[in-house]
């Protein structure tokens, strides 16, 4: 109860007390009324009638009392919204405190780590603490699995790293060697042309060792961090004219057409030897994987946010969907032979994803079986 | 009788207070809020009678309900982080202290209480319960949110001699 109900059940026993010793006087003053107009049958009426309402709103609220004393918080208070009832005001704060508590262990338990209780002094503080150090748990533990999936990348780009290593640079070089070691053997009984075409195999294994020795050496470099970026505006017209004369010859081998089709005004901002390795990738494999005859194109246009897109497109055997879904995954093995037999990693590939997206652009690819390729990556025209 | 309103609120009607009011800032004291609120109540019961002023209130409060919840809350939350936005909100302002009772987000059904209540808490028991305006500006919340109509009743209130607000929340199936 309210010291304000306290208060009127006081005046309420000092009244009655003075009726039982029959001082009339007293009571009537009690009640702010002069002796004459105190009627005591009035006042005992009345007072067995709030006596009766109480012990009414008493045994209206005891189901309800028990029920929380038995920690049944299912029950309802008793529904009489328009009357007071001033046995159990107190317990419906009570009963709403342990609900919302109830609420908010519930919310915890599903996750939800951000609940503070207000509740019951000590307990609030202690609650808090362990919803605190459930936190810092949780948070632990979100750092730890953070640190797990990079250790399993740097773990996928280690095996990468060595497979790379203990297979595909072997292959070129046990065929090196077996030419050497042809030369040594049976050189005297070789003709002019003989020799000539065990030095053109092993120039064509010496530029593959070279070119996979080149992409491990800035794949690691980058890892570490030790590329260096310096953006400066790039005629893009003569920089992809530069970077097909490295596959030129191959090309011409192969009778494979180049072709651009590129705005001579068209500049981009970035690194110039960094675009020059991606091209010198994408266009490596077009050629790699387009068969005698077939043709390379490469277009350019400005694209959405300040970019411009690139793309080599070839007329070449293309690839499924899987092999599609693969080609930038440093976890997934894609690597095979050209049209010719060239050797490929995927490492160029992935060299080129790494690249293009630590400088804010996108790489994708389009292809159908026997249809060709079209490697599209963005790159910014605007200095950063 | 022809109605022509001339004004529809929106949050930006309520000004730049910063600007406005560089010494006084923001607050103000609760009185000053329930003064208005209930000399409001007085003239419109008396023009209107008390069922059609609760009407008003209840109007009212959800399109403040509504703006509310456009303007300082976050509605792309779900449904926990939405409901510590807004307790976290009612506070900052001064409105009351919200707590979740029940949450039944199958049947969207929800016993939310409000200690501390701007419009009621401390006022003297009456056997009425006064927070029409409250049931509304829930009610408007939680149409802006979920974009569904909702029924707000107040349970308890200080008014009817409770300690806290209570309310029953419940969307109404069409």
């Amino acid at each position: 109860m309210q010291s304000e109900e306290e208060r009127i059940v006081d005046v309420l026993n000092r009244i009655l007390l003075c009726l039982i010793e029959g001082k009339r006087e007293d009571a009537a003053e009690l009640l702010g009324l002069a002796e004459s107009e105190f009627s005591e049958r009035e006042y005992c009426h009345e007072f067995l009638s709030n006596l009766r309402e109480f012990i009414s709103q008493y045994f209206g609220g005891a189901v309800f009392l028990n029920a929380i004393a038995n920690g049944n918080l299912e029950v309802n208070p008793p529904d009489d919204p328009f009357r007071q009832n001033y046995v159990i005001t107190q317990y419906k704060q009570l009963h709403s405190n342990l609900l919302h508590l109830t609420w908010q262990t519930q919310q915890i338990a599903r996750g939800d780590l951000k609940q503070k209780v207000s509740f019951l002094g000590e307990f609030s503080i202690g609650f808090n603490k362990m919803i605190e150090a459930l936190r810092e748990k949780k948070l632990m533990e979100d750092k730890i699995n953070l640190q797990n999936e990079q250790l399993l990348k740097l773990n996928a780009e280690k095996d990468k790293f060595f497979s790379i290593i203990a297979h595909d640079l072997r292959s070129p070089f046990t065929g090196f060697l077996g030419l050497t070691q042809l030369m040594a053997e049976d050189l005297k009984a070789m003709s002019l042309d003989d020799i000539q075409g065990i030095a053109v195999n092993m120039r064509d294994s010496a530029t593959n060792i070279y070119r996979l020795l080149e992409n491990l050496l800035e794949w690691s470099r980058m890892e570490q961090g030790l590329i260096p970026f310096h953006p400066v505006e790039i005629e893009l017209l003569g920089l992809v004219h530069e970077s097909t004369l490295m596959i030129l010859e191959a090309a011409r081998v192969k009778g494979i057409e180049i072709q651009y089709s590129i705005a001579e005004e068209l500049q981009v901002v970035t690194d110039r030897n960094i675009l020059k390795t991606i091209l010198r990738n994408l266009l490596s494999n077009a050629v790699k994987f387009t068969p005698r005859g077939g043709q390379i194109l490469i277009t350019a246009k400005a694209a959405a946010g300040n970019s411009v897109e690139v793309c080599v497109r070839d007329s070449g055997i293309g690839m499924n969907a899987e092999l599609a879904g693969k080609l930038f995954r440093i976890d997934a093995s894609t690597g095979r032979e050209g049209t010719e037999g060239e050797s490929s990693t995927g490492l160029g590939l992935i060299l080129c994803k790494e690249f293009v997206e630590k400088h804010g652009g996108s790489i994708r690819a389009e292809s159908e079986e026997g249809k060709g390729s079209s490697f599209y990556f963005t790159i910014g025209n605007q200095t950063p | 009788m022809e109605i022509n309103p001339k004004y529809n609120f929106e949050w930006k009607d309520l000004g730049n207070i910063e600007l406005g009011r560089p010494n006084l800032g923001a607050s103000t004291h609760v009185a000053v809020y329930r003064l208005m609120q209930y000399t409001m109540r007085d003239v419109l019961e008396k023009h209107w009678g008390p069922e059609k002023t609760n009407e008003f209130f209840i109007e009212a409060g959800y399109k403040a309900g509504e703006e509310f919840c456009k303007n300082a809350l976050d509605g792309s939350l779900d449904f926990d982080g939405f409901t510590a936005n807004l307790a976290e909100q009612l506070e900052h302002y001064g409105i009351g202290v919200l707590r979740v009772e029940k949450a039944d987000l199958g049947k969207m059904s929800f016993v939310l209480t409000v200690s501390e209540d701007l419009d009621c808490s401390g006022l003297p028991y009456s056997g009425v319960a006064f927070c029409d305006y409250d049931e509304g500006f829930i009610a408007g919340i939680m149409h802006a949110y979920t974009s569904k109509d909702f029924r707000v009743k107040e349970i308890d209130c200080w008014g009817t001699g409770d300690r806290t607000c209570r309310f029953s929340v419940d969307v109404i199936n069409s």
